[in-house]
């Protein structure tokens, strides 16, 4: 069941008086204009093989689109056996980490991105 | 700066010190060197908060928690001045606009420990730092046991928070036992060793000290103030010195990470306000020390750290 969900975010709740202080976070508009460009990466990527968002690739497409740097390749292989995932599990990582990657305007996923794709799926199973 | 020297019996002479000479002659204090602006010291006895140097970030949480309840109750908060706990205390005790008296292992013209000047600067404008030394004595070993006596004698309780089995705050306690002060101590985690020393002073007797109701019989009766959370919200307590200039590796924040989670699990935002790390930075660190088997996420938002076969360290 895990293996299909992408991402787990726990928020913690905010008291009143972290409401009240209005902490200075991205605008909104920040955060929307990085969404829209790297949705433009990943349609224009995308356009050859008719894949519009990273949602959509396929396994056997995915690792062309990620162009996983050897740091990278080793993390999501050591991450894979440490936690016995599914190859479903390693292709949502990938996709999730493909984004990460779309959203800081890199070209190839990192070994970062991946940690942080991992990370992002919740607490290890 | 003011500095003065108080002498036994003399104007400003804090009265609970000459408890150390009716234990017995030779604890004697003979002179009090105080350095802060405010021609009145902050009224003694206080309660002396104590604890780690290498804290964990929850037991940081803690000590600020006790020092803000202190601090809205009017008492005097009395530490050591040290890195970690006592640092924590002083710092928030401040920030909720208490009074704080810092009890130095060295003179009052040594800036020890280094990372704690801007901190000094403002106890000396707003509590005071006090010592029997000299003002050039350097901070050496032996000089500890004796401030933790000075500290003891000051305080109407000791407060432990987080100490190990070897934890100089133990010794703080033990003075406050001989001397007839109230010793609490703060329970802890009985995973990993960070708590071993506390726990053992409640296995021998210590008063556990769950929040401030605890120590309403040895206070004056409150006021009822507000109880609002302390205003100091940073986790870190000074911003990072810059390890010469190169920029700190990753091993170096892992080692910290390390440091900064105890036994017990703790949430992430805390361990990124004491890193001082965004959440995308923390995710990637605490991955990786993941994936190198060193901590452990859990649901919650938690983090903490995995021993190693060999220990708790």
């Amino acid at each position: 069941m895990r293996d299909r969900i992408d991402m787990v975010v726990e928020v913690p709740r905010l008291g009143g008086e972290a409401l009240l202080s209005g902490s200075s976070e991205e605008p909104t508009a920040l955060v929307r204009g990085r969404v829209a460009a790297a949705q433009a990466r990943q349609s224009e990527r995308g356009a050859a093989i008719g894949v519009t968002a990273n949602a959509l690739l396929r396994g056997d497409q995915l690792l062309d689109v990620c162009q996983l740097d050897p740091g990278a390749r080793d993390a999501l292989t050591a991450a894979g056996e440490r936690w016995h995932l599914s190859a479903r599990a390693c292709h949502r990582v990938l996709r999730v980490g493909r984004t990460i990657a779309d959203l800081a305007g890199e070209e190839r996923v990192g070994r970062g991105a991946v940690i942080e794709a991992f990370q992002l799926r919740g607490q290890a199973p | 700066m003011s500095r003065r020297c108080l002498v036994p019996g003399g104007a400003g002479w804090p009265a609970p010190l000459d408890d150390l000479a009716a234990l017995h002659p030779s604890l004697r204090v003979v002179s009090l060197w105080v350095e802060g602006e405010q021609s009145e010291l902050p009224e003694l006895p206080g309660v002396a908060v104590v604890g780690a140097r290498r804290a964990s970030v929850a037991g940081l949480e803690v000590a600020r928690r006790i020092a803000g309840d202190l601090a809205r109750r009017g008492v005097t908060v009395v530490s050591g001045f040290a890195e970690g706990i006592d640092a924590a205390a002083h710092r928030c005790c401040l920030a909720a606009g208490g009074r704080t008296v810092a009890v130095l292992g060295s003179g009052l013209a040594v800036p020890y420990p280094r990372a704690h000047q801007g901190l000094r600067t403002e106890l000396s404008l707003r509590g005071a730092l006090m010592t029997a030394y000299a003002a050039w004595a350097s901070p050496l070993r032996w000089h500890f046991p004796h401030r933790n006596r000075i500290i003891a004698a000051l305080s109407l309780a000791v407060v432990v928070v987080e100490a190990r089995a070897e934890s100089g705050a133990l010794s703080t306690a033990r003075w406050a036992a001989d001397l007839g002060r109230e010793v609490l101590a703060v329970p802890g985690s009985i995973l990993g060793r960070s708590n071993d020393g506390s726990n053992r002073l409640l296995r021998d007797g210590a008063r556990p000290y769950l929040d401030v109701a605890d120590l309403a019989d040895l206070l004056p009766p409150s006021d009822a103030g507000p109880p609002p959370g302390c205003e100091d919200r940073r986790g870190r307590s000074e911003p990072p010195q810059s390890s010469g200039g190169a920029a700190p590796g990753q091993g170096g924040v892992a080692a910290h990470l390390l440091e900064v989670i105890g036994a017990e699990p703790i949430p992430r935002e805390l361990v990124a306000r004491a890193l001082g790390l965004g959440a995308r930075d923390l995710a990637v660190l605490v991955g990786e020390m993941e994936l190198g088997g060193s901590v452990r996420t859990l649901p919650g938002g938690l983090v903490q750290r995995v021993h190693g076969p060999g220990g708790t360290r």
